[in-house]
């Protein structure tokens, strides 16, 4: 039986969904919410012009917050049906602290795009690579890009379970 | 038609006519038990069974609070102690389509009971099993294909059908219909079945009685149609439909031979 971890089809899929997702962003413009790939994201510095970006969290991107990672659902060792369950975790950059007129002038606009976010991927759970895909809001505020620059955002986390078997 | 395994999300579920699978949970267990009737004479070294009759059932269904005019499950099935035409399409890792399994049939709804869950208010529709006043107590196979799922048609069907591929050609079967809406609710149209040893086109043929005759399709109508226990049905099966004055008809039909070959 030809078997699949199929991560890299799930991102991509995660990836994909970006164009769709209309957002207001800190100058108050309508645009689309742009989400790296795990193949797009770069060691340089975020650039409040990429802002609103999605992209997979450096450090503790897999994590396995629902339990154990794979299951066998029948009899069999390697033969056996198998389902993997484990977690996505990305980071949401809206725009850095401080744009606008004061450190918190931009939180409201902040949560109305993680939450415009947040409702399409609630409503797009069938994508390709993943039997159950369930996005979840992990957290609000500051989060931090490679040089350590503070932006407002969030967490948003996707909870994967997937059968092993190709299909 | 997928094969394999998948999960609860995409079970579909119709009840009269009416589409619930945005409003059920859960519906189950979908259940086929033969009640044993215990044989064992005194000098038998084990206990011996026989299968009598079965126990057919649709289970409960579980579902949210709704009260929308019309299509809420509190406005259509809020009335215990009716017979049912239940449909539950189980999808393979996708929306239900042609040759997906169904469990469907007409079920006593035993009970329609409101409570809380978790702060939501949820509603608990058990059944009782195949009702005694269904429209055949011959047939003891709930499970059948998808023949159409819940698409509109506006013309007669040219397609190929499902292929029943190990099921007895001389168990004859029913047909269960769903119809969720039509061009007009004073709309008339037949939905049939038909069968065929080649899976083309040409060569499929109306299959003997199974058919609804002339209906009124509306959001609302469903039925069994069952013929012979002994009617020979061939190896491929398809939905078609003759339209009166409807120009376009949604519906879900499914067919259930009535019996299997033994492996």
């Amino acid at each position: 039986m030809t078997e699949a971890f199929k991560l890299a089809t799930v991102t991509n899929s995660i990836a994909a969904l970006g164009v769709s997702i209309s957002v207001v962003n800190a100058l108050g413009e309508t645009v689309t919410l742009t989400i790296q790939d795990i193949d797009e994201m770069t060691t340089d510095a975020i650039e409040q012009s990429q802002c609103p970006l999605m992209r997979p969290r450096v450090d503790n991107f897999v994590t396995l917050d629902n339990g154990q990672f794979l299951t066998r659902d029948t009899y069999g060792a390697d033969a056996a049906l198998k389902s993997y369950h484990y977690t996505l975790n990305y980071v949401f950059y809206f725009c850095p602290v401080g744009q606008g007129n004061t450190v918190l002038g931009q939180y409201a606009a902040m949560v109305t795009a993680i939450v415009a976010a947040v409702l399409y991927f609630s409503n797009h759970t069938d994508l390709a690579g993943g039997h159950e895909l369930i996005p979840r809001l992990v957290n609000f505020g500051p989060v931090e890009d490679i040089n350590n620059t503070k932006f407002h955002g969030g967490e948003i986390a996707f909870d994967v379970m997937q059968f092993a078997e190709a299909s | 038609m997928a094969t394999g395994r998948t999960v609860d999300k995409w079970k579909r579920v119709y009840v009269g006519g009416y589409d619930f699978s945005g409003q059920a949970r859960s519906a189950g267990p979908l259940e086929l038990t033969y009640d044993a009737a215990k044989l064992t004479a005194l000098s038998d070294p084990i206990n011996g069974y026989l299968p009598n009759h079965p126990q057919c059932n649709i289970g409960a269904i579980n579902s949210v609070f709704d009260n929308t005019a019309t299509t809420g499950i509190h406005n259509r099935l809020a009335t215990a102690g009716t017979k049912r035409t239940v449909s539950v399409a189980q999808g393979i890792r996708a929306v239900p389509g042609l040759g997906d399994p169904v469990f469907a049939g007409e079920f006593t709804q035993g009970e329609y009971t409101v409570a809380e869950d978790g702060g939501g208010v949820v509603v608990n529709l058990p059944f009782q099993g195949w009702a005694g006043d269904a429209t055949t107590l011959l047939l003891a196979n709930p499970w059948g294909v998808l023949l159409n799922a819940n698409t509109a048609r506006t013309a007669v069907n040219a397609s190929t059908g499902v292929d029943l591929i190990n099921v007895s050609t001389a168990g004859g079967g029913y047909m269960v219909y769903q119809v969720t809406a039509s061009s007009s609710a004073a709309h008339t149209a037949t939905l049939k079945v038909q069968d065929s040893d080649t899976n083309i086109d040409a060569d499929f043929d109306d299959l003997a009685l199974a058919t609804t005759g002339v209906i009124t399709v509306t959001a609302g109508v469903s039925g069994l149609v069952a013929i012979s226990p002994t009617a020979t049905v061939r190896q491929f099966v398809r939905w078609q439909i003759v339209l009166g004055t409807a120009t376009s008809v949604t519906f879900v039909l499914s067919w259930h031979p009535g019996s299997y070959v033994t492996p």
